[in-house]
């Protein structure tokens, strides 16, 4: 049996990172839900995964050199063999902007021939808004109300700059908010006409999330902030069977130095956390595969 | 004759003088494409609006409601069609949840005059619709209701103040300007609150609402089609800050003026206020979310009984002539 | 195809372009022949009152509407609904094969609740029957309306063709031409003579159901145990009543003013003047209910709490027709609808 893998996500979201977790535990370690049988490829993913295990960040991953990797896999458990397919996208190709005309027609037609769709995101990096009215709301509720709405807006500036949430300068190359991005994405899979999509969404940078307890799940932190986007999951149920997880391929900050030895340190496998959709620690980043 | 570029760059250089969204009518608004006073360029707009080929396409798949929303200049209209949509991006209701929209980077540019930042420290700079825009477009917003499951497709339209001004005073323009109105099942007429306690001024936006209205009236007659439910919503409705009798007063005194409609049109007033739009309902104000989970109500169509005294009249024949006299006993 | 496609479009909210308009009445008229809708009938009514979700005949209905506009696609459902409800006018108003089994469809759909995509299509058949209902007997017996048959003035001239004395006559040229008026004129008096045959014949009809229903009316009385409505439980006697009727009925659709002789009847029955659905279908004595297939609300119902029990039968009710268990309506109407399905399920036997 054949399953194919398509990757999907943003720039930033983790997907290369992921590919590159995956390559080195699948080659350097035994004892695997899943054992590699075949990958065409191999000098690329050798590279990537030479970066992951020195703790280097991956380069930002070119529109123009798309790196179909093909890894033929086995499961373990049953012995059944299937392929992963997994085309390493630009990020970019994904965005709003450049999913027009012919590539959002092969985007579809990608879609439509895939059996798995591993949806990354990065809530870490989705910025925060503040919008009027709320500043408002936060100020009633305080039981203060200032009395000229001149100084209620200087006081907004400040609680935005308390709240670190960034200036909107930054936006110009974005048409679209991040979570709306990440909405208009899944409204284009919808679209493919494929039905129904078995999605995985994995919330990448779990670290920042993770605090060891398994209270934590990776549908509260997407429902916590990107509501929007986990408004439409829920909407088009029958349409799109999801899973969560949880994962984070880095282990921790790698721009932190101190925090980067002491995962540079760890095995391979201890650096890597992750976590099914009720919060649970597997432990085996290939279950998300399976 | 001033050419529209020539206006819009005067409009421009006005833009940061004063707090105008409080105080001044005049306030000049930043408008896509062009630069500023600081000569930085401004961001682009994505409008990807559906026109009326693609609302037919969705219409003949889905449960579409197509609601228009009129009313004076700066009366809110467009910052209340963005309120809604943030209204989803911020919040999670228990009834009804966002489940897609094919005009969603139209929304979002919409809404980045919403937000509070080193850009917009005011947080609230709507571009402003002008004339000519949104005639025959409309955005589109997939919403499901979670106790029963059914989706519902809203359209909504955002035509500018001169556009709904012109129209009140001819009726041609309606089919020109408005041509799906005929099959809105809303219509949501905006009155500003501000203008409304100006008693000069209230009679200039009753006259303009009634005025409309009046020449939908006849359109509706000719189509042989059901009006929509006309909804009032009197905005910036917290500049009303004024004692209980006399804002029962005021309330009174504009519902009594459109009391001459008659039974013309199914007629909703409703307060909203886009400052405290987070705030739950009050006596005094409808919160956003709750104005637009009534908008969404399905109003069972409801027809007159078949006049069966139509087909009575006529007869002669005695045995069908029992009904007249049997049915009633 | 009706000339009111355009605004059933209109009434159920969608502009539907000029150029679409002409392709889908195209496709409408191509529908409504017999050979091609007969069959469909129920499917198209569960489309129309958007009832039991039927696929694979949705499927085939779009490759129909498809063979005018390629771009008509299974997932127009919204735009099908009003297309089966145009169909169904259609049928209706023409008076099309199997146009009484619609238009009774619609008036059980009406006392479900449920008047269809396009309210006033329903509101437009219903009084089809209406009118069909009164003509029956407003027209029965004139015979006026039956064509005159117009006397020929015509000779026919022989010739003898030889002197012989059992000579063969030839008919010249002229009565030649006067043959061929002959034989026409012949043919109109036997369509007249049919004509007035069928006239008579349904007139005698019409008096035997009109005699056989007031005798019915006079005696108050069940047909088949003899018992007065009276001293049965007041559900047997409206369910009975309403049998009654159906079955002395020889012109469909029955007389107009069925509805007031059922009211009529009922009126002096103890008990409350409304009745909530459930209680009616609950207490109907299951005897009297024992049915072969039946396809039609209140029986349907009945059928199903003979074989579950009672308050079993909610849910699939509801599921299938629309109709609330717990609805609250007038008995005279209840009596009427079972009527109606009563002269339903026998169109739909003799049909077979």
């Amino acid at each position: 049996m054949n399953k194919k893998c398509y990757i999907v996500g943003l720039p930033g979201s983790g997907k290369t990172t992921f590919l590159a977790a995956l390559w080195s535990i699948i080659t350097m370690t035994n004892d695997r839900a899943l054992e590699l049988k075949k990958c065409t490829n191999q000098e690329y993913m050798n590279g990537i995964s030479e970066k992951w295990l020195s703790c280097n960040q991956m380069e930002h991953t070119s529109i123009e050199t798309v790196r179909e990797t093909s890894v033929e896999i086995s499961e373990t458990e049953n012995g059944t063999e299937f392929t992963l397919v997994l085309p390493d996208r630009d990020g970019e190709y994904f965005k709003y902007e450049k999913r027009q005309d012919t590539i959002e027609a092969d985007f579809h037609a990608e879609l439509k021939e895939s059996d798995i769709i591993l949806f990354f995101i990065n809530p870490a990096i989705i910025r925060k808004e503040l919008a009027y009215g709320e500043v408002t709301s936060k100020y009633t509720d305080d039981k203060v109300i200032p009395e000229a709405e001149d100084s209620l807006m200087s006081e907004a500036i400040t609680l935005r700059e308390e709240d670190n949430i960034p200036d909107r300068n930054r936006w110009e190359e974005n048409t679209l908010g991040d979570v709306a991005e990440h909405a208009e994405l899944l409204n284009s899979m919808l679209h493919s006409g494929k039905k129904p999509l078995e999605i995985r969404i994995i919330v990448s940078a779990w670290d920042v999330f993770y605090d060891g307890s398994g209270k934590v799940k990776p549908g509260d932190i997407i429902k916590d902030r990107m509501k929007l986007f986990w408004q439409m999951v829920e909407t088009h149920k029958e349409d799109i069977h999801v899973v969560y997880w949880g994962l984070s391929a880095q282990g921790g900050d790698w721009n932190d130095e101190e925090e980067r030895k002491v995962i540079a340190e760890k095995n391979a496998e201890d650096r890597i956390i992750v976590v099914d959709q009720s919060g649970r620690d597997v432990g085996d980043m290939t279950r998300i595969l399976l | 004759m001033v050419s529209d570029e020539v206006v819009r760059s005067e409009i421009t250089i006005e833009k940061h003088e004063k707090n105008a969204v409080f105080e001044d009518e005049t306030q000049g608004y930043m408008v896509a494409g062009e630069t500023d006073s600081e000569g930085e360029d401004s961001y682009e707009y994505i409008d990807t609006l559906l026109d009326e080929t693609d609302v037919f396409e969705l219409a003949s798949k889905t449960d579409t409601r197509i609601i228009y929303i009129l009313g004076d200049t700066k009366s809110g209209k467009t910052t209340f069609e963005t309120l809604l949509y943030h209204l989803f991006y911020s919040h999670i209701d228990d009834e009804w949840y966002f489940a897609g929209s094919d005009t969603l980077p139209a929304f979002e540019a919409r809404r980045q005059n919403i937000l509070i930042d080193g850009r917009n420290p005011e947080g609230l700079n709507m571009e402003r619709t002008w004339p000519g825009d949104g005639h025959h477009v409309f955005l589109h917003m997939n919403l499901r209701n979670m106790l029963n499951g059914e989706f519902k497709h809203i359209l909504l339209t955002d035509i500018s103040g001169e556009d709904y001004k012109n129209c009140s005073s001819n009726r041609s323009l309606i089919d020109e300007r408005l041509p799906l109105v005929a099959q809105a099942d809303r219509l949501i007429i905006f009155l500003d609150a501000k203008k409304l306690l100006d008693p000069m001024k209230r009679a200039v936006v009753i006259k303009d609402a009634i005025s409309f209205l009046r020449m939908l009236r006849d359109k509706y007659d000719t189509a042989d089609v059901t009006p929509p439910v006309v909804y009032f919503a009197i905005s910036k409705s917290d500049r009303l800050s004024v004692a209980e009798k006399e804002y029962a007063d005021f309330v009174y005194n504009i519902r009594d003026r459109f009391s001459v409609l008659g039974s013309l049109f199914e007629m909703n007033f409703y307060w909203i206020t886009i400052k405290d739009w987070y705030k739950p309902s009050d006596k005094r104000h409808t919160a956003a979310l709750d104005f637009l989970k009534n908008l969404l109500k399905d109003k069972k169509k409801v027809l007159p009984a078949i006049d069966r005294n139509e087909i009575e009249n006529g007869l002669e024949d005695e045995f069908n002539r029992l009904r007249r006299r049997w049915v009633n006993e | 195809m009706s000339d009111k496609l355009a605004i059933w479009y209109a009434k159920g909210g969608k502009d539907i372009p000029g150029e679409t308009i002409s392709l889908r009445k195209a496709s409408v008229e191509a529908y409504c022949h017999e050979d091609v809708y007969t069959k469909y009938i129920e499917s198209l009514c569960n489309l129309f009152f958007d009832l039991k979700k039927d696929y694979e005949y949705e499927s085939l209905f779009a490759e129909f509407m498809a063979r005018e506009d390629e771009a008509f696609t299974a997932d127009r459902r919204e735009e099908m609904k009003i297309l089966a409800g145009d169909i169904l006018y259609t049928i209706s108003v023409e008076g099309s094969k199997r146009y009484l089994q619609v238009e009774l469809w619609f008036m059980m759909m009406h006392f479900c609740g449920n008047d269809g995509y396009v309210p006033e299509i329903s509101c437009e058949i219903r009084k089809e029957l209406y009118n069909e209902s009164a003509n029956i007997r407003e027209y029965a017996y004139d015979l006026t309306s039956v064509d005159v048959v117009t006397k020929l003035n015509v000779k026919f001239e022989a010739k003898a063709t030889d002197e012989t004395p059992d000579p063969v006559y030839e008919y010249n040229a002229y009565s030649a031409q006067n043959l061929d008026k002959m034989v026409k004129t012949l043919n109109s008096v036997v369509c007249n003579h049919n004509e007035l045959v069928d006239k008579c014949e349904q007139s005698i009809r019409l008096l035997h159901e009109d005699t056989q229903i007031i005798w019915w009316l006079l005696g108050e009385r069940d047909d088949k145990s003899g018992k007065h409505y009276s001293d049965m439980p007041v559900e047997d006697a409206i369910f009975l009543c309403a049998c009654n009727l159906a079955d002395k009925v020889v012109e469909m659709p029955g007389p107009y003013a069925a509805d007031a002789l059922l009211g009529r009847m009922i009126r002096d029955l103890q008990g409350e003047r409304e009745l909530c659905i459930a209680d009616f279908v609950d207490n109907v004595n299951k005897e009297l209910t024992e049915m072969g297939d039946v396809s039609t609300p209140i029986m349907f119902a009945l059928k199903r709490k003979g074989e579950d029990g009672s308050g079993h039968w909610y849910q699939v009710v509801e599921n299938r027709f629309g109709l609330k268990h717990d609805t609250t309506i007038a008995r005279a109407e209840i009596c009427y609808e079972i009527y109606l399905e009563r002269l339903y399920q026998r169109l739909i036997k003799e049909d077979q």
